[in-house]
Formats: structure tokens, sequence, C-alpha cells
């Protein structure tokens, strides 16, 4: 019963019925609450009242918004539980214990930070990279929808896939899958053009598309509109296109011509693409029907119904219904249908869609299967960028269970005091967070300096996340965060288990946690891993560089030198005023004509047959116009036989193959034997053969030479020309280019020098082989970094021993020894796992060339040689300075 | 725009917090709601809609000072973020458009 000289108090079981229902964190509030309206209430109605209310209060409480949470927080552990390691006052102890441990060490801090900070700037260039590759043509929000007609024909047993397709083919797509297909476009590929504005000249490049093009592409428009491409007058340019030809001034309206011959308004601007796009540099567009209208172009008209010439490429933005994936499994025999009667190929070829999103990273096909490409880049340097950081992750691990000796009496009196295994393994980690942050902090600085050698190096235009407005993204701040706390639970979480570990007697009695011998074991086996890894990616990289100086040594079969060569604009009607200008200037020693360059296969051909050739024999060559002179001009080497010659009339039906043609058409004895070419659309005739040349590298020098012919014929594409001797480059083109602006006036050509257009047919191995020097130097860098720690280490724990051994006459020799010994075996070891390690990575590496390079024993003894060299030196430093110190000072001390 | 959606109570108890400035806790905003309406409100209610405001961020709270009257414990006092003033007059806006929209004959 309610006491009247005590203050009356709300029922206690109805409290504890609230605490039951009630979530904790909530408790206080609503208690509070309860109280202080039952204090109002008794004074208001009286004790009964008050009570009455205050039950059906509480009981109301017990709704399922408050149940919700109390029984989430029973399934879960206590969702607000006092945290040990969020309180203040010790996690301000760790720092400040971090701090002053840090600085205690400079040297193992100086060690740790520059390894950490060199492997992070490595593992984050190389995520810059990948993320850029991996943006590759993501152009628009819906370039999952955007994808390219391919078209795969087999022929005994092989699969050609490619993106020339038959020119009905577009209309067939958009009449007959209308539910799959919202836009299909027949486009021309990119091709360099000279745009003339009035009196100036522009060499860009462009293409040209049918209207819808502008739409899957897709194109931002800055100005204008993208239906300007559905008047066949009109051309779409790029910004920095218009920027270049019309300075500031008004480009909208103006009238460009291009190639001398088509005219067109500027309608319209659209936004550069990135450059992580297939369509980077593509400076203008112009409408399907200005490129027809053109004279030389009247063959694409009267393709318009032919099934059977592939030319063109076809682009397609499917339906958000529908997907590439399904769009492209509908279409697949769509030519069976319209090639039912192609007597030409033995089975019809089958279609399927290229997603853009695929078209850079899995670029190559195999029997008629999109295999890899870029992405095999990215797996590479993916696995490469974790290595680097594993490295350096090692590095920390070591020093950090080196140096547990010094540690070791704080764990003992922290354990002593109270400290649990868990605040000790938080204390360690945390450490090593600050010491990763730090790190991070350096690397930030050191990527920013990098950037610009990194993207000269791998040819890219990234932007610093953070300094690059456009290309910033909140996901990278927590990405790097999550980065930070990922690195230092690698690199803190071992140390932290190890230190927090000891026992807290043997630590005070002995005053050393460690059990000597068995606690360096592990740091021996990370040691012999990073060295592994270090001498594998040398390997690696003298591999690559190997299979470079291969290619480059390969025999070309003509000379490059002085060699030029320039296309020639479609309809130029005669060259031989030119030529003769040309020889005559003293400068040329030969001109030549040909179809194509000499660095490029331009035009491959079926339809070929020869004496002894039976009708499943495949007949593939590839097919080059070549005038008289052009052997002369080129250097080629004839092994039988003769070269054209004006003194034979019969020589307009003579042709001149290459060694391989000989070998692919099995013939013994091939001067004069007769060739028939019948195509099926353009020709039937008989040549005969007047002579054999050496093989000529003009594709990829890692590939077999392709069964080349060479037909007599004045073709008007190219024109070639072979400076004199003694011609400066400079000095050359200063001259010949105003006979070209006299003779072809209104074009601006693009003038090619043979030795430049086939040093880039190393671009990319040239850029791996650069990379991978750049990783493989850092990578040993790292590692030096960490014996160098861990022979300080080692010859400060053992400075009393080398003290007396000294005392007792040991030479610095000796000493030297004594402490280079240890790694060095270590080294030795690690050259003994990564030889096969690297040779099989290595050998999957050349499996994809043709023409490879051998894998000599010299490129692993000399990559162990090298790192066991600089093992050496960077112990060396330590164990003479050891040898060196005064016994007296290191005894004295004890 | 998208926004919180709000309920009729939950607004009541929004300007009531407003209304009650630095001083607006669950039993003063229970005791005000009482007092200028005619019907019944529970604490645990008035709780809710405070907690519900907190999370679609129209109030912040933060713990104030224990009293004699709560046994010691401390109150947790609410006041109206920019979010809510916002909300609060984006919907007398609203009503005062939808009043001044009706044709005068049905008002009077």
């Amino acid at each position: 019963m309610a006491n009247h000289f005590s203050e009356p108090t709300p029922p206690k079981w109805a409290d504890f019925f609230l605490k039951w229902t009630c979530p904790l964190e909530l408790h206080e509030e609503i208690v509070g609450d309860l109280h202080e309206q039952f204090k109002i209430d008794t004074s208001e109605f009286g004790e009964g009242v008050a009570r009455r209310r205050y039950i059906i209060q509480v009981l109301k409480f017990s709704r399922p918004y408050f149940l919700k949470r109390k029984i989430n927080a029973w399934s879960k552990p206590a969702k607000y539980p006092t945290p040990f390691f969020v309180n203040l006052d010790m996690i301000k102890n760790y720092l400040k214990i971090a701090f002053r441990s840090f600085g205690k060490n400079k040297g193992y801090t100086l060690i740790n930070v520059s390894g950490l900070a060199l492997g992070l700037t490595i593992t984050m260039l190389i995520s810059l990279w990948i993320w850029d590759e991996w943006r590759y043509n993501k152009v628009g929000k819906d370039h999952q929808y955007v994808g390219r007609v391919m078209l795969h024909t087999t022929q005994n047993a092989m699969t050609v896939s490619s993106p020339n397709m038959p020119f009905p083919l577009a209309a067939e797509l958009r009449e007959n899958f209308p539910a799959d297909f919202i836009n299909v476009a027949v486009s021309w590929d990119t091709h360099d053009y000279t745009l003339l504005s009035g009196e100036n000249k522009f060499r860009k490049k462009g293409r040209f598309m049918e209207p819808e093009g502008a739409k899957i592409l897709p194109l931002e428009m800055v100005k204008g509109s993208e239906a300007a491409l559905t008047n066949p007058s009109h051309l779409l340019l790029s910004e920095s296109a218009a920027l270049s030809i019309f300075g500031t001034g008004q480009p909208i309206g103006q009238i460009l011509k291009i190639d001398n011959e088509l005219e067109g308004m500027v309608a319209g601007i659209y936004r550069d693409f990135p450059q992580n796009s297939d369509y980077y540099d593509l400076s203008f567009i112009a409408p399907w029907k200005l490129f027809t209208s053109a004279k030389r172009m009247q063959w694409v008209n009267e393709l318009k119904d032919n099934w059977n010439v592939n030319t063109f490429e076809i682009l397609v933005q499917t339906r958000k219904s529908s997907s590439v994936e399904k769009a492209s499994e509908k279409i697949k025999h769509v030519l069976f249908r319209h090639l039912n009667d192609n007597k030409l190929t033995g089975s019809v070829p089958t279609l399927s869609l290229h997603p853009m999103d695929k078209w850079h990273l899995y670029s190559t096909w195999e029997n008629g299967r999109n295999a890899g490409g870029q992405i095999n880049y990215i797996k590479l340097f993916a696995a490469i960028a974790i290595f680097i950081l594993l490295l350096a992750c090692i590095n920390f691990i070591n020093l950090s269970t080196a140096r547990s000796g010094q540690r070791a009496r704080e764990v003992g009196v922290r354990k002593a005091i109270g400290s649990m295994r868990g605040q000790l393994i938080i204390q360690f980690i945390s450490e090593s967070f600050i010491m990763v942050a730090f790190s991070m902090l350096v690397a930030l600085v050191l990527v920013q300096l990098a950037l610009p050698q990194f993207n000269a190096i791998a040819d890219k235009k990234i932007g610093f996340i953070l300094t690059n407005r456009a290309a910033f993204n909140p996901y990278f701040l927590y990405i790097g965060v999550a980065f930070c706390v990922l690195v230092s639970l690698v690199a803190g979480g071992y140390p932290a288990l190890y230190l927090s570990s000891f026992k807290p007697i043997n630590i005070l009695k002995s005053g050393s946690g460690g059990t000597g011998r068995v606690s360096s074991l592990p740091r021996k086996i990370l040691v012999v891993l990073q060295f592994t890894v270090s001498i594998s990616l040398i390997i690696g990289t003298m591999g690559v560089f190997r299979q470079i100086q291969f290619g480059q040594n390969r025999a070309t079969g003509y000379d490059r030198n002085g060699l030029m060569y320039v296309k020639i604009p479609a309809g130029t009607n005669s060259l031989e005023a030119l030529k003769n200008d040309l020889l005559q200037s003293g400068i040329v020693a030969s001109v030549a004509q040909s179809s194509g360059p000499v660095t490029d296969i331009l035009s491959n051909s079926r339809g070929f047959s020869w004496q002894g050739k039976s009708a499943s024999d495949p007949d593939e060559f590839a097919v080059i116009a070549a005038s008289h002179r052009y052997g002369e001009t080129v250097g080629w080497q004839i092994t039988h036989g003769r070269d054209f010659s004006a003194d034979f009339i019969s020589d307009s039906s003579a042709i001149i193959v290459n060694q391989s043609a000989i070998k692919y058409m099995g013939l013994d004895n091939p001067i004069g034997k007769k060739v028939r070419w019948k195509d099926g659309t353009f020709n039937d005739s008989e040549y005969h053969i007047v002579g054999v040349v050496q093989d000529m590298i003009m594709q990829s020098p890692y590939e077999p030479v392709k069964q080349t012919i060479y037909f007599m014929t004045y073709a008007p594409n190219y024109l070639y020309f072979k400076l004199g001797p003694g011609v400066g480059v400079n000095n050359a083109l200063a001259k010949i280019r105003p006979l070209f602006d006299q003779h072809l006036p209104g074009n601006l050509l693009d003038f090619q020098f043979a030795d430049q257009q086939y040093d880039t047919k190393f671009k990319i191995e040239n850029r791996v082989g650069k990379l991978s020097f750049l990783f493989s130097a850092v990578a040993i860098c790292i590692s030096c970094l960490g014996i160098f720690g861990l022979a300080a280490f080692t010859a400060e724990q053992r400075r009393s021993e080398i003290g007396i051994r000294k005392v007792l006459g040991a030479s610095i020799a000796s000493v030297w020894k004594l402490i280079s010994k240890d790694f060095v075996y270590l080294t030795l070891i690690a050259m003994v796992i990564a030889t096969p390690v690297s040779y099989y990575f290595l050998d999957q590496l050349l499996a994809k060339y043709h023409y490879r390079s051998t894998i000599p024993w010299w490129i692993f003894g000399g990559s162990g040689l090298a790192a066991l060299t600089l093992t050496i030196l960077t112990v060396s430093y330590q164990a003479i300075k050891a040898g060196l110190t005064d016994p007296v000072n290191a005894l004295r001390s004890e | 725009m998208a926004r919180a959606y709000l309920g009729e109570f939950e607004e009541i108890v929004l300007l009531t917090v407003a209304v009650l400035q630095s001083e607006a806790y669950g039993v003063t905003v229970a005791a005000e709601l009482n007092r200028r309406t005619e019907r019944p409100v529970s604490l645990s209610g008035v709780h809710v809609a405070l907690y519900r405001l907190e999370e679609k961020g129209f109030v912040n709270s933060e713990l104030g000072s224990p009293t004699a009257a709560r046994g010691g414990r401390r109150k947790r006092i609410f006041t109206v973020t920019t979010l809510g003033k916002n909300m609060l007059s984006d919907m007398r806006e609203l009503r005062n458009q939808l009043w001044e929209s009706i044709p005068l004959p049905f008002i009077s």
C-alpha cells in the first residue's frame, strides 16, 4: 500500500516489463519521460489514477516499432555494447605509443613507409590503368545495348571472323527484327580525310554513317542536332575539330570539303569521345548519302542488293526489352536465306553481335568465338599489382615481428596491468593503420608526380582522381579508405597476433618474448617469397625484351631506310606528271605505285587455282598491286625468276609470288606456272608467275608471312618513293610537299616513313616491356628495403656476439660472412623456386606469338645473379658496419 | 521531388517540436498536444513519431540534463532540422494553394 511519507513511485513490475520490451538504447529516455508524466499525473489526479495511467502507457510501449528493435537486438549481439576499443583514453594512449615507437626507430619507420608507399603507388597506378581500360568504350548510359555485327566464315575447319557485312543485311535486320533492334546503321570505317575550309587544309579522321549511327554511338550534341545526318549535305563535327578548324568562330553553317570532292555544311557539334573509346579521334561524321553521292563510290550503290560482297560495318542498338546476347542468337542464321545459292564457299557464314563493351577488352576471335585481348593484360597487371602490394606488406610483417623484442616488454606490462589480448591486437593493428594511412598520403603524392610519365609509357590520358574534378567519384574515397583498412589488416594482422601472444611471465623475466629460431622461420619464408616474386618479374621483363629484340631482328625482306609512301586521294586520275617531277627533283631515287602501304596488307582474296591444286585445297592469298619499279623502290629480294619489266609486254598478266605462297601452293618449279583467278564477282583471268621474292614482313613480325601474290598493276592508291642516298628527311619533305600540292591541290597528304610505321608494330610489346621493367624495378627495390631492415636488425641483435668474436680475433670479412650468409641462402632458394614458376608464365606469355624467342638458361641465371648481387650489396652495408664497430662499445653496454 | 512521407500525426508532432523550441521532449510534446487538441495522445505514440521523424531527418536530437522528477534519467531533446523546416513550409504552401484554388462559394 502507498506510504504517505514517501514519494509515490510507479509500479516496479511495470518498469521491469518495460526493460524487457524496450530497446536498450532508448530505455533511459523513455523511462525518464514515463516517470516525469507519473509525477505530473500524481499531483493532478492522485496516485491511483497516475498508477493506472502509468501501466497503460507502459503497455502501449510494447508496440511493433519497439518490439521489432528489441527482437533484432536479441538475435544480434548487443547493438550498443560498451566497446573496449572505442575508448577514447585508450585510443589516445595507443596513438601516443605508436608515434613514440615510430619516432624511436626512425630507420625502421622510414623503411616501412617508403616500402609501403612504393607498393601503394604502383598498385594505385595499375588500378587507375585497369579502371581506365575497364571503362573502355562504355560511353553513354546505354552502351550495353550497342553492338557490331560479326560474320563468321568457316572453311577447311578454320573459322574466320570479320566485321565486314553485305549491304542489304542492314535493311533485313531493320525489317525482320523490329522487336530487337531500335537502331541499325551501315557505316564506313574510320579513315583519314583532308578537310578543306576555304584555303585551309586539315587532316582529320572521320566516318560516313547512316543517320541512326548518331543515336547508336551515341553522340552528345553541343550545338545543333544529330538529326542533321538525315540531310545528305550536312556534317557533324567534334568539338575539338571545330576549334582547330574554325577557332573561336561560329562553326555552324560553314562549308567543308572532304578530300576536295564532297561538300557538306557543318550542322552540329558533338562532344569529343573520351580517350578510352574507339571513337576517341573521330573528328567528323558525315551522312552515308554524301558518301555514295561521290562518283567513285558508285560501286556502293551497285552493291545495294548484293549479298555476296562483304564490305560494310553494321552497328546496331538493341531495345531494352532485348539484349545484344539475345539478338545475337536470333540473327545467327539470317544469311542462310540469302546465300543458299552460294557456290563459292562450302558452308554459309553465320552472324553474331559483338557488344561494344567487349570491342576493346575482348578484341580477338578464335574459331568464331570471342576470345581474349586486352583483358589478358588487365589480368596480368592486376596480378602484378597484388604481388607488389604483398611485397610491401611482407616488409611490414617482417620488420614488425623482428622488432618484437623491443615491444615485448610493453606487451608484458600491458598484460600484467590487465590488458586483454583483443585490446593488444587492436592496438597493433591500429598502429599499422597509422603507418598505412601515412604511406597512402605519400603514395598519393607519388602517384600525382608519376602520372605524366606513366601516361606516356602506357599511352593513356588518365586524370588523377583527386585533382581531376571530372574524373572524381566519391567511391574512390571509400575504396581508398577500405583499401587502407585491408592493407593494414594484411600487414598488421600477423604481427598483432604474434606480439599479443607473448606470455607476460616469460617476457618480464627474460626481457624478450621471441622464441629465437622458431620465430624467425616465417620471416625467412616471407623473404624467400619476396625474392621469388622479384626474380620472376625480372625474368619476365627480360623475356619480353628478348621477344621484342627477336621480332626486330627478323629479316623484313625489304629496305625501310628512306622508304616513304603516301596515300593518294581517291579520284586522282594520273600520277605520271607527279612521278616525273619527283624523279627530276633529284631527291627521289625511284617511284612506284601500289594498292596498299608496305607495312600492311589491305586486301585478301579467294578463288585462285593452279596446276596441281585439288578443289579442297585452301586458296586464300594476300593480293597486292605492284607497278614497275615497285621492287626496286622497296628493295625486295628476288630469289627466283625476275622482277616485272617494261620490256615484256606480256607482263600485264604477270604475277610475282612470295616464298610462303610457293610453299602454300606446293609448287616445285614455280617460274612460268599459270594461276587462274576467279573470285565470282569481278575477276576471271589467267596469270603467269615470273618471279619469286623473299617473304616481306608487312603485318605482325611475330606471325608467319602471309602467302602473297603481287600483280603488275598501276594501282592509284599508294605512291611509294625511295629517297636518294644521303638525303635528309626534313629537307626531302620540304622539297616534295610543294610538288604534291601542285599536282594534287586541295589535299593535305599524310607522308609515312616505312621505318617509323614498322616500329609501331612493336608498340604493345614495347609498352608491356617498359611497364614490366618499372614493376620489377619497384619489386626488387621493395625487397631490398626489406632485407636492408632485416640485416640491420640481425646486426643489432648479434651485437654482443660480434663483439666477442672480434675480441677473439674475427676479421671484418668473417663478420660480414656471418651476417650475409643467411640472406644469400634465402636468395638462392628464391632463385630455385622462381626458375620453374617464371618459366611457366613466360612460356604462357610467349605462346600467343607464332614466332617467339627461345627462353635460354642465362635469363634465369642472369636474373638470379642480379638479385644475388643486389642482396649482397644491400646486406653488406649493415654487415660491414657491424664488423667495423669497436667491440668495446658493444660489450660495455651489456 | 520524391520526399519522405509525412503523416498527419507526424506533421502535428513536428509542428509542436517547432513550437516548443528547445524544450521539446516526449512529455512536453505530449502535454502540448493534449492541451491544443481534444484527442487523447499517448506517450508511446509521441515517442514513435519523434523517432520516425528523426529517422527521416526532420528532427535532430541530443540527450539533455537529468532531473530529479525523472529519477536521475536524462531526456532526449528534439529540434527541427532545416529539412524539417523546409518540409513544413512546403506543406503549408501546398495547403494555401489548395485553399486558394477552392471556388469561393464553396467555403461560405
